[in-house]
């Protein structure tokens, strides 16, 4: 599939990577410290959830609420997954990255 | 449970909204705020609010970058309904329009026309009247003057006395200026050239608050006595003279043979109220020598914030006799009580405007009338427009189309005429306007100012959609009583409501006959005042022959005051021997160039009475030759010739009016002896009178002018010991046929440098230029009042043909009938010329009244003319009915050719 809807940006390709990482665990904080731990990426609050909502409209990923808890100030849960469409996005991305590394090995390292 | 900082939550609620998303981002962020809570609360909370203020940012960024177009949403159907409708009106409206290109192309140039007008002229208003003037708050500052009431005086400029006294003991203003205008010999240069100077006190840029682009401005320092002479440039100065040199501080010029250290350069859109010298100097004043007196520098000051003008006065009026205490030797306790002299403060930007706000405003309303016009024009095209959609109304009305929304259509769809007629508008404007700024009077101010700025685009804009509106209103009113049946049944031909058509259809071409009048008769005034102008008998002859140019000799080049009048002599001779020359004669000031001087005089016949003021008279030096070659008579007695000069000889001439105000005939002055200087007692006797001139500008009455030697004995020996009194720079006045002609400048330029290479000269005019220069605004406002009325009459005649002959093809089958039944051609002519008749008595009647109370707000304009002038009102009157059954006759001459076979046929 290569519609202009799957080509995502580095940091959604990001995302979408820390999300499969943390299968049942796919909350906004968790997917935060997964990108600060595994991507050393330190990203706001702000930037993130604007990543993740776009990246539901492009149907990268879906979510789904949970119910809410006193710790949470009585505010719901919201849990993250990747769609079909966004595992097609990422092996396109992952293909095309292959292809242009392929023979660099020499040049790079 | 620990709640995060409530303000941060309720931004986040806001940004969020409130669906299930939003608040799971609320409890996340809620969450992990009582983890950190637990490690730092201060930390915490600066951590939430920090991520609050991200998301705020994002989801903000997110909602501009994000939202689809309009037409995007429009066409997916989303989007609110008011937005959908207007959209579909637009492209509907825009698809009628196209498809009848004869009326959208005549409707939409008419509009564009009235729409450019009111654009121009508004930009002028603009850049002219509105805009606050191109200073830091400029609304603080203010223009110093005074008064003296006991002398006859309403205005009068600054005294450097009082100007010092409010510097030293004021506590009203900020900063307080003065400046005088003048020229400086500048020497060292390329060229030895009289160049445009203006002498500043040092506060005077500090109050404007404009700062050089390079350098620095003026010190006390630089404005005192005996210390280096320093000089700023005008930046077009600096960029003709110096190529931009940007190491130009600290180089030196050579002005009135003084070398003066540069030290500034002004940035490029400075002008000191308009005028943009080639260089700013230094009064330098000696306090020790200054008196309350005279009274000839212009002076500006920047009140404290907060401080009225009325505040400033009070202050400035008990200042005055501290002034006269501290600066003795001029005006006095006695004279100041009985002069009743005191300050007044003018806000600055009057100063500036001066008088030119009526004409504008006149003007303003002269292109609101054409305006009015167009859209009377197409409110009559867009009525018989929307008849011919009867039945497209009709039968959307019977599917079930609501009124608003019909209405609505139509407005739209006028609207969109209108911001066509505005888009061309403001291409005419922008081309009117280069030409209104060529054609514009030198003397109109901040004419570099004026452009179309953002100000004038909202202003066309909103001209254009209004107009657009009250074109719309009649065919919506027309739709607002729309009988469906009707329409349907007759085939959209409905002669139903016709009546009451023609009624608004007749109204509009009314009101369109009765502003043609009114403008008709604010140009007839106009050219009624030029006339006047052109016959008023200004004191010279064939102005277009004389050519005038200053030649200064600088003490530097010439020190000695009597061979300095000699070489002023020798050089009129030069000049006198071009071939072509008739005369040269010598003045300090040619007639109507502002440069004369004013001073008060004594007549040994008629003493001053105990507290008697002596009158203030205009004051001019002159050389032999100066009557004869402006074509002034010598009404009485003889001239001053170079003899007269040579012996140093105690003459004076003056003017008839002046002779008359003391004596029976100008022949009884000549032999009668005349003095100026602080008190009576330096005499010079009458050896001649002249005819009367206009000197303050053809529209002002004839000024009483005292002619003294341009060298001669010193009348002001209490203020220099020096016993001659001796001008320096002089004006040359050449008469010559070759007056224009390539190379006669070049010829004088050589004679004047053959007896002294290092003269400069300047000011190379005709005394046609001067003569333009006194009456470019009433020729400005002529020309403009001549071209709007020549649109309104335009306009107007087309409106009349159109309605009359839209009513003649209306009544075709009737005209048809009556030749069918014997009516004679004549008969149906003058049926259809009567009808344009009635519109014109109407129109007529209308406008006169109209006029008559409208051209009082332009007396002040006007020159030698009633505003209610009989001769006027009367040729306009019978001018435009005339123009009104032109514009009937080729419809009634269709009419007439009715066939009445073909004509009932048709049926």
């Amino acid at each position: 599939m290569t519609n202009r809807q799957s080509i995502i940006g580095e940091f959604e390709q990001l995302v979408l990577l820390a999300i499969l990482q943390l299968k049942e665990d796919a909350y906004g904080p968790n997917i935060s410290e997964e990108l600060e731990t595994k991507a050393k990426r330190r990203v706001s609050r702000g930037a993130l959830y604007s990543s993740l909502d776009r990246l539901q409209q492009k149907g990268l990923l879906r979510w789904k609420i949970e119910a809410a808890s006193s710790a949470r100030g009585g505010h719901p849960k919201r849990r993250f997954e990747v769609t079909r469409p966004g595992i097609a996005a990422l092996r396109e991305y992952r293909k095309a990255l292959t292809s242009l590394w392929a023979g660099l090995e020499e040049v790079i390292g | 449970m620990t709640r995060p900082p409530a303000a941060a939550e309720s931004l986040l609620r806001r940004v969020l909204g409130d669906d299930a998303a939003g608040r799971s981002v609320l409890g996340d962020l809620t969450e992990e705020y009582g983890r950190r809570k637990g490690e730092n609360a201060r930390a915490a909370r600066r951590w939430y609010w920090r991520e609050a203020l991200a998301i705020a940012f994002h989801r903000t960024r997110d909602q501009f970058t994000r939202r689809p177009a309009i037409h995007v949403l429009l066409k997916e159907g989303r989007g609110d309904g008011m937005l959908r409708r207007v959209w579909s009106d637009l492209r509907f409206g825009s698809r009628t329009l196209w498809r009848t290109p004869g009326f959208t192309v005549v409707a939409a140039i008419t509009l564009a026309l009235g729409i450019g007008a009111n654009t121009a002229i508004f930009s002028l208003v603009n850049g002219i009247l509105l805009q606050p003037l191109p200073y830091d708050e400029a609304d603080r500052l203010v223009g110093v003057w005074n008064t003296a009431p006991g002398l006859d005086i309403e205005q009068v400029t600054q005294s450097p006395a009082l100007h010092f006294t409010y510097e030293d003991e004021g506590t009203v203003f900020e900063e307080l200026g003065l400046w005088s205008q003048g020229t400086v010999a500048v020497t060292g240069l390329e060229q030895a050239l009289q160049e445009d100077a203006i002498w500043v006190t040092d506060g005077l840029f500090r109050a404007l608050r404009v700062q050089p682009v390079l350098g620095r401005r003026f010190t006390r320092e630089d404005d005192t006595r005996d210390t280096p002479w320093t000089v700023i440039l005008s930046y077009r100065y600096w960029r003709s003279q110096f190529g931009s040199d940007p190491d130009v501080i600290g180089r030196t010029l050579m002005a009135n043979g003084i070398a003066r250290q540069i030290v500034g350069v002004m940035s490029q859109d400075f002008r000191l109220l308009g005028d943009d010298p080639a260089v700013y100097l230094p009064m330098r004043w000696d306090r020790s020598e200054v008196f309350v007196g005279q009274f000839s520098y212009r002076s500006l000051g920047r009140l404290k914030p907060g401080v009225t003008l009325a505040q400033a006065t009070a202050e400035m009026t008990r200042l005055l006799p501290i002034a006269v205490e501290k600066f003795p030797g001029g005006m006095t306790m006695e004279l100041l009580e009985e002069s009743r002299a005191a300050p007044v403060l003018t806000p600055l930007k009057t100063d500036v405007i001066g008088t030119v706000g009526n004409t504008l405003w006149i003007l303003l309303g002269t292109a609101s009338m054409v305006l009015l016009i167009a859209c009377a024009n197409v409110a009559n095209l867009s009525l018989v427009r929307a008849e011919g959609r009867d039945r497209e109304v009709a039968v959307r009305t019977a599917m079930g189309a609501a009124r608003g929304r019909i209405a609505s259509q139509f407005v739209t769809e006028t609207v969109v005429l209108g911001l066509v007629g505005c888009a061309l508008g403001l291409g005419l404007a922008y081309g009117g306007l280069q030409v209104l700024l060529a054609m514009a009077p030198t003397n109109l101010p901040r004419l570099e100012e004026i452009a179309i700025s953002p100000m004038v685009l909202l202003f066309t804009v909103g001209v254009a959609v209004l107009a657009s509106l009250a074109v719309s209103l009649l065919p919506v009113f027309r739709y607002g009583h729309f009988n469906l049946v009707s329409a349907l049944k007759e085939g959209g031909r409905g002669a139903s409501g016709s009546h009451q058509r023609n009624r608004i259809r007749n109204a509009l071409v009314v009101a369109q006959v009765a502003l043609a009048i009114v403008l008709l008769i604010g140009s007839g005034l106009m050219i009624r005042s030029f006339q006047a102008l052109m016959a008023v008998e200004p004191g010279f002859r064939d102005p277009e022959s004389v050519l005038t140019l200053r030649v200064s000799i600088p003490s530097a080049v010439v020190e000695d005051v009597g061979e300095m009048a000699l070489t002023h002599e020798m050089i009129a001779q030069r000049i006198g021997d071009i071939p072509g020359v008739a005369s040269v004669g010598l003045t300090t000031s040619i007639t109507m160039d502002g440069a004369a001087g004013f001073d008060p005089i004594y007549v040994e016949e008629f003493p001053l009475s105990e507290g008697q003021l002596p009158a203030v008279r205009t004051f001019k030096w002159i050389a032999e030759g100066y009557f004869g070659t402006m074509g002034n008579p010598i009404v009485a007695g003889r001239e001053i010739t170079w003899a007269d000069l040579h012996e140093r000889a105690a003459v004076v001439m003056i003017t008839e009016n002046l002779a008359l105000e003391y004596w029976d005939s100008p022949a009884e002055a000549v032999g009668k002896r005349i003095g100026t200087g602080l008190e009576p007692g330096n005499w010079n006797t009458v050896i001649g009178v002249v005819g009367d001139v206009r000197d303050a500008g053809v529209t002002e009455d004839a000024a009483t002018v005292v002619y003294w030697p341009m060298i001669g004995p010193n009348p002001w020996r209490e203020l220099s010991d020096d016993p001659l009194w001796a001008q320096r720079t002089m004006a040359y006045a050449i008469r010559s046929d070759r007056t224009g002609t390539a190379g006669f400048l070049d010829e004088i330029r050589q004679a004047i440098w053959s007896v002294n290479s290092n003269l400069p000269l300047a000011g190379v005019r005709t005394v046609e230029d001067i003569l333009d220069r006194s009456t470019a605004r009433t020729s400005f406002t002529l020309v403009m009042l001549a071209v709007a009325t020549a649109v309104a009459l335009l306009l107007g005649m087309v409106g009349v043909y159109g309605v009359i002959s839209y009513v003649v093809t209306q009544r075709t089958r009737e005209i048809g009938v009556r030749i069918a039944l014997g009516a004679q051609t004549g008969t149906v002519m003058k049926m259809v010329l009567q009808h344009g008749l009635i519109l014109a008595g109407t129109g007529v009647t209308v406008g006169l009244l109209a006029a008559f109370g409208l051209t009082r707000l332009m007396s002040s304009l006007l020159y030698g003319v009633n505003p209610v002038d009989a001769v006027t009102y009367i040729t306009v009157a019978a001018g435009t009915t005339v123009v009104v059954l032109i514009a009937s006759y080729l419809p009634a001459r269709k009419a007439a050719g009715v066939d009445p076979l073909e004509a009932l046929r048709a049926e």
